[in-house]
């Protein structure tokens, strides 16, 4: 038996030393492709470029709903500012959002940055249906804020993040194919959907009024106030068209929202139903405009930014 | 807790270093604690149950005994067993269905029907404990076994947390005498645990949750998608199933034997069956025989007339989706197979020379067994059968999430490479290699392969819901 065990013991180690090896390599590995990425391809490595790079003097942030639906190009014309879209798929949780805004105000300073957001971004169910950190592993050990978002979404991620390979979990084909078949027809971040039209009926969502609320998302978009206010950054929050109605408006955490952003004077446009785009060719889906539906969405918008200024 | 949570990586390698430690008399009383805890992580208070059904159990299995050659009282204590057992689990997993479907008949008929519903949460991992509770009453009763007079070990039979939330379903004459064993610290049977669970993981966590990802895409929008879409997903779900389920199984065979305990195989390779029969041979055979043995052999199995033995067949795979759970989707699936299984058996006797080439008869088995699958995948019956629509009439463009699809065909492509090894006993050896780094190579490629393509969000696995 003693000796099972000492065999048992000795495998353990060798085995562990094999992954130690493995997982430097693999960091190492990543993260030089990942940088070779973002100087070579800086849309498709949105996450990195938006930490590391991006410096123009309007920023879009958000899921993919901001990145389908803000042409950078036709902002610029209309507002005269460079824009990039840093919207992001999936990331439909304001953490990722007020990561982003976190990161890249440590490198420089936007003078404007517009915060795509979902009506109901303070609803607790809502934040953790859409709570995917991992979008910020690779950051993990250089951004404060990322670790809060990411051990406030489990605890244990501190000790499984100490590996290389968990932090590039999933990203490897998307940056080898970015690295091999690179996507360069994007111009400053924003992908626009294909022009299929939406044929079905406007659909009813109904939410809980009186769920509960997020009180780390709350802590959130506060600090990201605070920041703003500190470095003179103008915030405006922005409800993008959807094709759906829905009772948002009568929920806890709408209310909320409406009162955080009112005593700080920050300015909300909120276009979430289809009064401002209203036609079902402009539409891909319940959730996003296609590229003739955003083009219109963006000169409109670009208007009401230029009120708000 | 989840076999693929982080907590249960730490509980683990915590509770075999304990057990090793321990005296062999005190093993049990830690593996019994060990078990609630882990079950109670869930919710703790339907612990309660399990403990009821544990002590129902052992009490009716004792005056089983005590009352051996007596019938009547012999036939009663079986009865009160069987009725507690079943009553228990009809009111958690059946109740609400039965009630709405009464109300659902009766309204057809303009009758009102006001019985509530009760709003009550399934316990995970009923139909699994309560089925080897069962079990081990019949057996006492047919006099297979002694009744079990150790409380506390047949507790730990009833709650061992290896297989207690989703099998397998052991039997008592298996599993039993293996608590009374004093296990050592054994290199050999450590590390072929170690493999089973390894490849568990990789079953659950690289196929089973990605594929996931696509499946529940589409069948969760059925008005969204067409015909191609149905066909890739149920085609996917057919793997996923098999991945999540067969990888639990997997890694609760491992973990059983890291500790000493030998598990019955769950799953042997189901997709290259010949025929359902076989099929029925290699997926859940802890169930299928445990419904052979308790159910079809009941009713008097192949012993009966040609029509009585067709009807006790397709009853009991009626009876076998219907503990899948509380659907129309689920009868319908077990429907099916019971109907296929009339019909393999009325094909035998009708062209019993029938001669056919071997992988046609694996493609026909597939075809039906994953036709199957839309039922028992879909929401609802009337999503069923608009899936069944769609794909005839309907086959639109394909949905694709290429970034899912290309890491789920990475783990497909290794699965396939591994099961066709096995079936064949094809001369390749990766884990069982002779050369030390050739084998090692090939654990740490897998840890690998989970740590980069691994979905990690504990998805639950789908057998918990039955």
């Amino acid at each position: 038996m003693k000796k099972d065990l000492k065999l048992i013991i000795r495998n353990i180690l060798i085995l562990l030393t094999i992954l130690i090896v493995i997982d430097i390599i693999v960091g190492i590995l990543f993260t030089t492709i990942s940088n070779k990425v973002v100087d070579k391809n800086p849309s498709t490595m949105i996450t990195e470029y938006t930490i590391e790079k991006v410096n123009t003097d309007i920023i879009i942030l958000g899921s993919s709903r901001a990145n389908r639906h803000y042409s950078p190009s036709i902002i610029e014309k209309k507002l005269k500012l460079t824009t990039y879209n840093c919207g992001k798929s999936n990331q439909l949780n304001f953490n990722y959002s007020a990561a982003m805004f976190d990161a890249l105000v440590k490198r420089y300073t936007p003078k404007l940055v517009i915060f795509d957001i979902e009506p109901i971004i303070l609803d607790k169910a809502f934040a953790k249906e859409y709570n995917l950190p991992n979008e910020l592993n690779h950051y993990y050990f250089k951004n404060n804020l990322f670790k809060e978002i990411v051990n406030n979404a489990d605890p244990t991620e501190r000790i499984k993040i100490l590996s290389s390979m968990y932090r590039y979990n999933s990203r490897f084909i998307y940056i080898f194919d970015q690295l091999l078949a690179p996507k360069n027809n994007i111009y400053h971040g924003y992908v626009p959907l294909k022009n299929k039209g939406y044929k079905q009926k406007i659909q009813y969502k109904s939410y809980q009024k009186e769920g509960e609320i997020d009180q780390f998302i709350v802590s959130l978009l506060k600090r990201t106030i605070v920041l703003a206010k500190e470095k003179n950054i103008k915030l405006i929050f922005s409800i993008s068209p959807q094709y759906q109605s829905s009772n948002y408006s009568q929920t806890k955490s709408y209310k909320l929202l409406q009162q955080i952003l009112n005593d700080q004077k920050i300015p909300l446009i909120n276009n979430s139903n289809t009064t401002l785009i209203s036609d079902p060719n402009d539409y891909n889906d319940i959730m996003h405009l296609n590229q003739r539906g955003a083009d219109k969405f963006s000169e409109k918008f670009a208007e009401q930014v230029i009120k708000q200024l | 807790m989840l076999f693929n949570s982080f907590v249960f990586l730490i509980f683990f390698p915590l509770v075999c270093l304990i057990y090793f430690i321990l005296p062999h008399k005190y093993r049990w009383l830690f593996l019994l604690i060990a078990s609630y805890y882990f079950y109670m992580n869930w919710n703790p208070a339907y612990a309660i149950l399990i403990f009821f059904s544990t002590f129902i159990t052992y009490a009716c299995s004792l005056l089983l005994e005590k009352y051996k050659e007596n019938p009547r009282p012999k036939r009663l204590f079986l009865t009160l067993s069987l009725i507690i057992n079943f009553g228990i689990l009809f009111v958690f997993k059946y109740f609400n269905f039965l009630n709405e479907s009464i109300f659902q008949v009766l309204e057809l008929m303009n009758i009102r029907w006001t019985v509530p519903n009760f709003d009550l949460l399934l316990p995970v991992g009923i139909s699994f404990y309560t089925f080897q509770a069962v079990g081990y009453t019949i057996d006492v009763y047919r006099g297979d076994i002694k009744a079990e007079k150790h409380f506390g070990i047949y507790a730990l039979f009833v709650s061992f947390f290896p297989q207690l939330v989703a099998g397998p379903i052991e039997r008592a004459k298996n599993l039993l005498p293996e608590f009374k064993e004093k296990h050592y610290i054994d290199f050999n049977r450590i590390s072929s645990g170690f493999k089973i669970m390894l490849w568990g993981f990789f079953m659950k966590i690289v196929i089973a949750d990605r594929l996931s990802i696509y499946v529940n895409a589409i069948y969760n929008n059925v008005d969204n998608h067409n015909g191609l879409s149905f066909i890739l997903a149920t085609l996917l779900f057919s793997i996923q199933i098999y991945c999540d389920f067969g990888g639990y199984s997997n890694i609760a065979i491992g973990t059983a034997k890291i500790m000493g305990f030998n598990l019955m195989t769950n799953f042997n390779r189901p997709y290259f069956a010949l025929s359902i029969r076989d099929f029925w041979q290699r997926w859940h055979i802890s169930l299928s025989t445990w419904f052979k043995d308790y159910l079809y052999i009941s009713l008097g199995g192949n012993r009966v007339s040609r029509t009585r033995h067709l009807f006790n067949l397709f009853l009991t795979f009626l009876v076998s989706g219907i503990w899948h759970g509380a659907n129309y989707t689920f009868v319908i699936w077990g429907g099916l197979h019971g109907i296929y299984q009339v019909v393999g058996v009325l094909k035998s006797k009708l062209v019993p020379n029938l001669k056919t080439i071997k992988p046609i008869q694996m493609l026909i088995t597939f075809g039906l067994v994953v036709f199957a699958w839309i039922f028992f995948r879909a929401n609802t019956i009337t999503d069923a059968f608009t899936i069944i629509k769609k794909i005839l009439t309907q086959p639109g463009n394909l949905f694709t999430d290429q970034t899912t699809l290309a890491y789920a065909f990475i783990g497909i492509v290794i699965l396939l490479i591994k099961d066709l090894k096995d079936e064949f006993k094809l001369n390749i050896h990766f884990s069982t290699s002779k050369y030390f780094l050739k084998r090692y190579l090939y654990y740490a490629t897998m840890i690998t392969i989970i740590l980069l393509f691994g979905v990690f969000d504990s998805g639950q696995f789908i057998y918990f819901q039955f």
